[in-house]
């Protein structure tokens, strides 16, 4: 496992993160919960909405967190257990953005391509969750969220982890999930689906983000929390004080979490993105995001709790080079350190655009990456000395049973990157790896459809969202 | 399932004693070996096509040939026997460049040009070009292949085509090149009668030259 941090600088990181938490504090914007939190011993200054925590505080409550969960789907196979010494992967959440199949340029998202995206992912082997992807633009942004679950649960079979804009939106989410898994109890057993939790940062927990992480408690609904400072525009720019504020705030999430619902299932999710100082922009393909992402694999994982990190990031614009670099050292780093989650498959331009042509490399890439992760394996069997032996010296291996008895499980086979020779490449049309992405994903939406919900089920889902449309509805 | 649907099934699974088993049975069952021998065919070119379609892997292409050639084996004495002759779709000779020792590559091409049915002779590996030559002339093969990883090894290509044509034999054999060390341009520089890069173009190009289509 890549170690980047040293322990020394862990525990510096960590005991940094404790001093702010207790000097500096947390703005916690819901007053009930302020009391809540002061019941427990936290310096709670009401005027200033601020939470001061007392490091004791933060390390019982940081130990009630559970090590180990599932996140389910809609169909048991694929349920995962999240916990450490496993890694999943899944799309990210949150593009308004897509690059049109058709005509090749960016255009908003509509339901049609929430749609097409939860069938892409349902049928990618090395994708094994939904990340809420592509948010329809031609539904109102007041219930966006909510629809883009609909669509979700009725295009893929797979876990969901989105971000719902309010407590109110959350909860005809879950009501939705509780119709999809059979009920309250059933829910709780296997949540369906899991919520992203961010901070305001620096510091700071805003009262729509409080009834969030509230009410995925009570539901026993697993909770994200992404912090996502902004390097040296909203944490320090030194890689350690955006560590150090990042470190806090997730700390801060799930200890709010704790005192809440003891036992809420919870993940450490660093979005350590910095800000290009030449244009103002965040970058979600620095490679500092790779490094730091990596160092809170550490982080986390000191804390007990399972981690999630953004790979397969990249501000490029286009599938081009760029976009490999960043998003594969992006995956590696953190992959490498023993990220349990890891999120961000499907998507270029800092997160804004979605590409289907994208998500079919990237299913490629962490297939590469689960092969890293498994490293070589050293016994009897694979160290082969028998087999030496018995083919000497300027034999072959290839007749051999053992080599056919290994193949697929010591090397990785890829599925679209081309290793013909160039007379064959250009035979089958001299296609580079996007082209041949784009019709595998051409493929995969003409030929794959999960099994449809009940008409049941679905008719109960089309009267949860005519309501959560009334509800919900703001001019 | 009978005997030789059998028979298929094992070169299938790259299972060389369930074919000699298998073939063992259905000559005593009084099938006729021929009709053995064609099924045994129509499993590997099965292997084959589906090794160019990328459903199969090079592994279990040898490993139906291999199995496959057990067969072979048990009942060619039959065959021989009979006076009956085994009908291959055209006749190939490959050999390794004098010189050069490397012959994974040359092995892969012969068992997918067997594959395709043709009939390989494998002259193996570091073959002087008189070898070469005296096989073109007792065996009358439609093309030979000449194979080079080493770059001091491809000059044996253009001694043996310069040979051929001394000899006036250039007409009657199409030569044909590859290997690592070996490009297109050096193919035409030295007149050769084409040149593939890998193991499926080769068996394109053994196609074009010798007119004999997929599935002849």
């Amino acid at each position: 496992m890549l170690e980047i941090l040293t322990k020394a600088q862990i525990e510096r990181i960590h005991l940094s993160a404790l001093e702010v938490l207790g000097k500096t504090g947390v703005v916690v914007d819901r007053a009930d919960t302020l009391k809540s939190l002061e019941d427990v011993g936290v310096e709670v200054d009401l005027s200033r909405r601020l939470a001061r925590f007392p490091s004791y505080v933060i390390q019982d409550y940081v130990h009630k967190a559970p090590p180990e969960f599932v996140q389910a789907g809609r169909d048991r196979k694929f349920d995962i257990t999240v916990r450490n010494g496993s890694a999943f992967a899944r799309s990210l959440s949150g593009c308004s953005h897509v690059l049109d199949m058709d005509t090749g340029q960016c255009r908003e998202a509509t339901k049609n391509d929430t749609a097409d995206g939860a069938r892409i992912i349902d049928a990618l082997d090395n994708i094994h969750f939904c990340g809420g992807w592509i948010y329809p633009g031609d539904e109102h942004p007041s219930h966006r969220d909510v629809s883009l679950f609909k669509i979700f649960l009725e295009n893929s079979e797979k876990h969901i982890c989105l971000q719902a804009y309010e407590g109110r939106n959350l909860e005809f989410m879950i009501e939705m999930a509780k119709v999809v898994q059979g009920g309250e109890n059933e829910l709780r057993r296997r949540p369906i689906l899991s919520i992203v939790l961010a901070p305001s940062s620096p510091l700071r927990f805003a009262e729509f983000m409080i009834d969030q992480i509230d009410i995925a408690g009570q539901h026993g609904v697993p909770g994200l929390f992404c912090s996502t400072p902004i390097g040296g525009a909203t944490s320090p720019i030194t890689l350690a004080g955006h560590l150090v504020t990042l470190h806090s705030e997730n700390l801060a999430g799930i200890v709010l979490s704790q005192i809440l619902h003891p036992g809420a299932p919870v993940v450490y999710g660093p979005r350590p993105n910095t800000m290009d100082m030449r244009t103002g922009n965040a970058a979600w393909g620095s490679i500092e995001f790779g490094i730091m992402s990596a160092a809170c694999v550490q982080l986390g994982h000191f804390c007990g709790v399972p981690v999630d990190t953004y790979s397969l990031g990249t501000d490029s614009k286009t599938l081009d080079e760029q976009a490999a670099a960043e998003r594969s050292l992006n995956l590696v780093l953190p992959a490498l350190a023993g990220a349990n989650l890891l999120t961000g498959a499907g998507f270029i331009e800092t997160i804004r655009t979605a590409s289907f042509a994208q998500i079919i490399i990237d299913n490629e890439i962490l297939g590469m990456v689960y092969r890293i992760l498994r490293a070589v394996d050293v016994e009897d069997e694979t160290l082969a000395v028998e087999l030496i032996d018995r083919v000497g010296p300027g034999g072959s291996f290839l007749a051999d049973k053992h080599t056919r008895r290994h193949l697929l499980s010591e090397h990785f086979v890829p599925a679209i990157f081309d290793r013909n020779v160039r007379e064959t490449w250009e035979r089958k049309g001299s296609r580079d790896a996007t082209q041949v992405a784009k019709e595998r994903a051409e493929e995969i939406l003409r030929r794959h459809h999960p099994e449809e919900l009940s008409k049941d089920t679905q008719g109960e889902l089309d009267s949860i969202m005519v309501r959560a449309k009334r509800a919900l509805h703001k001019e | 399932m009978d005997v030789l649907e059998e028979i298929y099934e094992a070169i299938l699974d790259c299972d060389a004693d369930a074919v000699v088993q298998r073939v063992t049975r259905a000559i005593g069952q009084k099938l006729e070996p021929l009709t053995i021998l064609d099924r045994m065919n129509v499993a590997i070119r099965t292997v084959g096509d589906r090794f160019g379609s990328g459903e199969a892997f090079i592994t279990d292409l040898i490993g139906s040939a291999t199995a496959m050639s057990a067969g072979v084996r048990v009942i060619e004495p039959l065959i021989l026997e009979s006076g009956k002759r085994i009908a291959a779709s055209a006749k190939v000779a490959m050999a390794t460049a004098e010189g050069d020792i490397h012959d994974i590559g040359k092995n892969i091409i012969i068992t997918l040009l067997r594959a395709a049915g043709f009939e390989v002779t494998d002259l193996g590996v570091d073959v002087p070009t008189e070898r070469i030559v005296e096989t073109i002339e007792r065996e009358k093969p439609q093309v030979v292949g000449v194979s080079a990883l080493l770059t001091s090894a491809v000059a044996a290509q253009e001694r043996l085509i310069k040979r051929l044509r001394e000899l006036g034999h250039r007409d009657a054999v199409k030569a044909i090149v590859g290997g690592a060390a070996v490009t297109r341009e050096w193919s035409r520089r030295i007149g050769s009668d084409g040149y593939a890069s890998d193991g499926l173009t080769t068996v394109e190009l053994v196609r074009q030259l010798t007119g004999v289509a997929e599935h002849d």
